[in-house]
């Protein structure tokens, strides 16, 4: 409990909280136990007066503390409301500024999907904390304050009311402990469901052709039944939660009334103070159950809140370092050693990447190529050795900086949703002219289809760009790359995937982009290569050959294969 | 059940189909009527609550009416207890017959039915939409009657205290529904604000979240963390007004609650000092009134409830009705041979015409190759030739027979299909490696047939062999050696003709080498239809077609074609630069 409590303040420290109006809550919540109270000796009073006659102030006194009641009811509904939301936003901008700020290998470990949920429903559950706070505060408080009164009622009911209490806790405590088991197979069994369809479903089509259909329904009528199984035993154990609840009423009356009728016929209590006692005891006892659910509701969110102070803790992307002083400097590889977690993926590279020239890496898959890339854009460090620019270690240089002189095109959903200008201008901070932007426009042979588009440089390019063809996308990256003019250019495979007319398109656009900047190109196929100034041949992470192509052609096997591959129909 | 019958007879006509949704998904009536039973006798004990509550309260000190008071909590608390867990089953099996059905359907609808609806999205239907829409039924069919038989029989009782108080019940009916519809209306706009700005923020992020590298490649860092400040501002202020919202509720019913509670007490004790009622029947009289109040709130819910469920069912409703692959032959008939024939076939996607007039042979066992750009229309003719899409025009013959006339059964069983990015569910890599096979496989045949695809030297490598799970999709493997796994899977199936679909696209130069090979090596005398960008392939096979926006541009080898086709010469026009560069 405490290591939870510890993890929980963890992930709020430096965050802006409305510590005002988290005291305010609190302090409308005393309010309305208090009134809560009162309000029940108030109606004891009335039964008592209502056997004799009725009495017009106590009616308006009633009137007046419902009204009351009603009012902080509101107070509290909004107030809490507030803060619960408050406190959501603010985890929620506290976790989506780190994960900007997160060095880009954090990405590669976690799933993307899960690391959404963060900002959106795990930050809920973080700010639930203080909620869940307030509410065991309130129990505490409103049922100390009703044994108060049930005190004052009269002393030995309220003494023996008293026994009523472990009974709940224990009812409480045996109900968590089966939900949380119950609870954990119903959802691995609709996990498992769910997993089933997300797959099936986009196999329809195979499923169709190979004629499963009849196997595929019966796997899922098993998951269903299973499923379905776990959801009603898991129902089955509320029951022990509602039967044990109302086992307590009855116990509530039992103390109530056995002993209560014994008194009012001594004449000890009245009838209005013996049902009061008994409305009461009822809430108390209520207060104390709905203790036991907060607590098992912490427990709950806690595991939550542990994977946000994980990533809270990541160190970010350091800032420091000095402005680049020069445009453009050799590239040199010194020794490279790159491990991803325990495979190493990068091994001993030496060589230098010329300035203002092209130089295409060529290789199998899993060889490094794109890890290349990101040792290069300083997305990861390299293991061992260094990477130099001209003379100095990149890692000199301040981040922003460095990266501000690169543009990658890579094969890959290249586009964010957004109008065709937005993405054109993406990560461009100076102001562009509407002649800059058809210039460029027309540099990346996009200027006629955009015309051609309704709305033109407004219109949407749909969630990862859908609405455009894959080559209309690739060459609005393309225009962006140019937008941003940089000094160094990386190619990932920016042409794969696409068809031969479209291919055509892209690389007379890239051929403009690649106009007097230093290029690396990662090369599917040998037509990329062979204007290269330099090809590095990169085989299981070591670099197997460096030169021109001609040089490649007549002394490395590889590139010959890849060569002859890449241009089979021409024999 | 009685009370559907009638407003289906209302002549409305979506009551009709609803009523014919719910013949479709299997209820299971002998849980609901047992729950039904059970929730009559709950009411029934609910009942006599007031009267037994209202002994004790009057402060009677006599033993026989505590002794009740515990025995009738004792007999409340069984029949609570029954109530609620009998209700469990009825609404999960309900859940389940929906999921059953759906997916039974969702496997044999026609094709084209997903080209206008995602089948990913179509899961929530089975996931989501089964459990609200059979929760709320359930609750209908079990509550909606004992609810009525409950009100009824308290209003009855309170008239045999006092007609007069009987009506004073109803003064507040018409606030109440006023007001249930009109919260009810709001809550849905708020909810549904709540809802897209949600799906807004999520969207964001997980584009964001999966497009991380290039805002850092453009140093966009700043300017994505105002976007997702200004998505999450957007969520927080759809919270904030479901939070007023629940401030005016709690205002509204505090009120209405409040004036309730003084009509009944004005009234009853305006007709208690007259002297018409005792003290007894206001107490039961005052708890009852709150009872019937929820009874009433109840009756309302059920009915915007039934309309929940209707909205709810709407796309399982039109899911269900979408047409099936049926097999409206009965006797098949056998091809002759497996020599394949379009003949002028044209078909359209709804009003986008796919292919026109197209008509050409594949002989059996020789290889053809289906090239042409993007949308040109290569999938659609595989798809026609395995019987997914009807053709508008024309005929698709496999041995004379069109295929049209052979059962679904027959036609598929002589197809094999190959995917660009194979298509492997997750298991085992036995499991894989059988899909779809329909009969038993000894290991010895699965290393065989491995061994002919070099998938062998793969397995080997995995220290579990067959029993290695495989990742959904087969993510655990590179792309070349999911091609390897499933060409064995195609080997083992051994059918007549092998559709594939793209099947080097995804992989690199070398891999895409080996694929080609082992494709021509495995299958030599099986029919090859293979869909393609992939230049290099087209001079191994026997056939080129090559489509251009759904018209057949040429039909023929690599000779015939080179020279003579515009459209191919298009085609293979970016592979002379490097044809030049080699020589």
């Amino acid at each position: 409990m405490i290591k939870q409590i510890k993890g929980y303040t963890k992930i709020f420290k430096g965050m802006k909280l409305p510590w005002l109006l988290l005291f305010l809550v609190i302090v409308i919540c005393m309010i309305r136990s208090h009134v809560e109270v009162e309000a029940i000796t108030i109606t004891a009073s009335i039964i008592d007066g209502t056997q004799n006659s009725i009495k017009t102030d106590e009616l308006i006194r009633y009137i007046e503390f419902q009204l009351i009641a009603g009012i902080i009811t509101i107070a509290f509904t909004y107030a809490s409301g507030l803060l619960l939301q408050k406190i959501n936003l603010a985890v929620r901008l506290r976790v989506w500024d780190k994960m900007m700020h997160l060095p880009t290998s954090y990405y590669d470990t976690d799933n993307v999907n899960e690391l959404v949920t963060r900002v959106t429903t795990d930050a809920d559950c973080a700010g639930n904390y203080f909620q869940i706070l307030i509410n065991i505060f309130t129990a505490v408080y409103a049922g100390i304050v009703a044994y108060q009164k049930l005190f004052s009622f009269q002393f030995q009911m309220a003494l023996a009311s008293l026994l009523i209490v472990p009974v709940v806790v224990g009812i409480t405590v045996l109900y968590g402990k089966l939900t949380f088991r119950t609870g954990a197979v119903a959802r691995t069994r609709l996990a498992a469901m769910m997993g089933y369809l997300a797959e099936h479903v986009r196999g329809l089509r195979l499923i169709k052709s190979f004629r499963v259909e009849e196997e595929e329904r019966m796997k899922a009528d098993d998951l269903f039944k299973k499923q379905c199984k776990a959801d009603i035993f898991l129902s089955y154990t509320s029951m022990i939660q509602l039967g044990g609840m109302e086992v307590v009423g009855c116990l509530t009356i039992v103390v109530s009334f056995v002993l209560g009728s014994q008194m009012v016929a001594s004449g000890e209590i009245t009838v209005g103070k013996l049902i009061g006692f008994y409305t009461l005891c009822s809430m108390a006892v209520a207060r104390f159950a709905t203790l036991c659910t907060n607590f098992g509701e912490f427990s709950k969110n806690a595991g939550i809140v542990h994977k946000i102070g994980q990533i809270l803790e990541v160190p970010n992307e350091p800032e420091d370092g000095c402005e680049m002083d020069v445009a453009d400097a050799d590239i040199i590889l010194n020794h490279v050693n790159f491990s991803y977690q325990t495979a190493s993926v990068l091994r001993d590279l030496n060589c230098s990447i010329p300035k203002r020239k092209v130089t295409a890496i060529v290789g199998t898959n899993g060889a490094g190529k794109s890890t290349l890339f990101k040792l290069l854009e300083r997305m990861y460090n390299p293991t061992e050795g260094q990477i130099y620019f001209g003379n100095k270690d990149i890692t000199d240089f301040k981040l922003s900086s460095w990266r501000k002189s690169f543009a990658i095109v890579a094969q890959d959903k290249p586009l964010l949703s957004g109008t065709i200008r937005e993405n054109i201008m993406y990560g461009v901070e100076r102001q562009v002219s509407e002649e800059e932007l058809i210039h460029v426009a027309k540099m990346a042979n996009i200027y006629d289809f955009v015309m051609n588009t309704p709305g033109q440089f407004d219109a949407e390019v749909g969630p990862g760009g859908s609405n455009f063809s894959g080559g209309q996308q690739q060459c609005i990256a393309i225009a962006r790359a140019m937008m941003r003019n940089p000094d160094y250019l990386l190619l990932d495979e920016a042409t794969s995937n696409l068809d031969v007319k479209s291919e055509q398109q892209v690389t007379a656009a890239l051929s403009n982009l690649m106009k007097g900047r230093t290029t690396i190109l990662i090369a599917h196929n040998y037509s990329a290569t062979v204007f290269a100034d330099q090809v590095i041949v990169l085989c299981d992470g070591e670099i197997q050959a460096v030169g021109t192509p001609e040089e490649l052609l007549k002394t490395n096997e590889y590139y010959r294969t890849f060569a002859k591959a890449g241009s089979g129909v021409a024999k | 059940m009685s009370e559907k019958v009638k407003k289906a007879e209302t002549g409305k006509g979506h009551w009709h189909s609803f009523w014919n949704l719910l013949k479709k998904i299997h209820l299971p009536w002998h849980w609901i009527i047992i729950a039904f039973l059970c929730n009559f006798c709950y009411n029934k004990v609910m009942l006599k609550l007031p009267t037994v509550s209202a002994g004790l309260m009057s402060g009677s000190t006599d033993s026989k009416v505590l002794w009740d008071a515990i025995m009738f909590y004792v007999l409340f608390t069984i029949v609570l207890c029954a109530d609620v867990a009998l209700r469990s089953p009825a609404r999960h099996i309900a859940a389940r017959n929906v999921r059953r059905v759906v997916w039974k359907k969702m496997l044999h609808i026609r094709m084209d039915y997903y080209d206008s609806n995602d089948p990913s999205d179509m899961m929530s239907v089975i996931t989501n939409d089964a459990t609200t829409a059979t929760e709320l039924l359930v609750e209908f069919l079990v509550g909606f009657l004992p609810t009525v038989y409950y009100a009824v029989t308290a209003l009855k009782t309170i008239s045999s205290y006092n007609v007069w108080l009987m009506l004073s019940v109803f003064i507040l009916l018409p606030v109440k529904i006023i007001y249930t519809v009109f919260v009810g209306r709001w809550q849905y706009k708020t909810q549904f604000g709540v809802f897209s700005q949600i799906g807004n923020l999520t969207a964001y992020l997980a584009e964001r979240v999966r497009s991380l590298s290039l805002i850092k490649t453009y140093t966009n860092e700043e300017k994505e963390l105002k976007n997702g400040e200004n998505a999450a501002y957007g969520l927080f202020d759809a919270y904030m007004q479901v939070n007023k919202l629940q401030c005016v509720v709690s205002a509204l019913s505090t009120l209405i609650g409040m004036a309730q509670t003084m009509a009944v007490m004005v009234f009853g004790v305006i007709l208690l000092k007259l002297g018409d009622i005792t003290l007894q029947q206001w107490i039961a009289f005052f708890m009852f009134s709150s009872t019937l109040s929820t009874s009433f709130d109840n009756l309302i819910n059920y009915w915007m409830n039934l309309k929940m469920i209707q909205g709810t069912l709407a796309r399982t409703s039109h899911l269900l009705m979408a047409p099936e692959e049926e097999d409206t032959v009965k006797d098949t008939k056998k091809p002759e041979g497996t020599d394949i024939v379009f003949e002028n076939v044209s078909f359209a996607y709804g009003d986008k015409k796919a292919l026109k007039n197209i008509s050409f042979q594949v002989p059996a066992g020789s290889s053809t190759a289906i090239i042409g750009l993007c949308g040109s229309g290569k999938t659609t003719s595989l798809s026609l030739l395995e019987h997914f899409y009807e053709p508008s025009e024309g005929k698709v013959t496999l041995g004379g027979v069109p295929v049209s006339e052979m059962t679904l059964d027959e036609l598929r069983g002589y197809m094999g299909y190959v995917q660009q990015g194979a298509d492997i569910f997750s298991g085992t890599a036995r499991e894989a490696l059988t899909y779809g096979l329909h009969r038993e496989v000894s290991d010895d045949e699965i290393w065989k047939a491995a061994e002919k695809s070099g998938f062998a030297e793969i397995l080997r490598k995995w220290e579990s062999g067959l029993d290695t799970p495989v990742a959904p999709g087969g993510t655990s493997m590179s792309g070349g050696q999911r091609q390897k796994l499933v060409l064995t899977r195609e080997f083992m199936r051994d059918t007549d003709i092998l559709l594939l679909d793209e099947p080097t696209s995804a992989l690199d130069a070398a891999a895409s080498k080996l694929v080609q090979d082992t494709i021509f090596e495995m299958f030599p005398n099986r029919t090859k239809i293979m869909v393609t960008h992939d230049l290099s392939l087209i001079e191994r096979v026997d056939q080129i077609i090559v489509l251009h926006n759904g018209v057949l541009a040429g039909c023929g080898n690599y000779s015939e074609l080179y020279g003579n086709c515009e459209a191919f010469m298009d085609l293979i026009a970016a592979c002379e630069a490097e044809k030049e560069a080699v020589q």
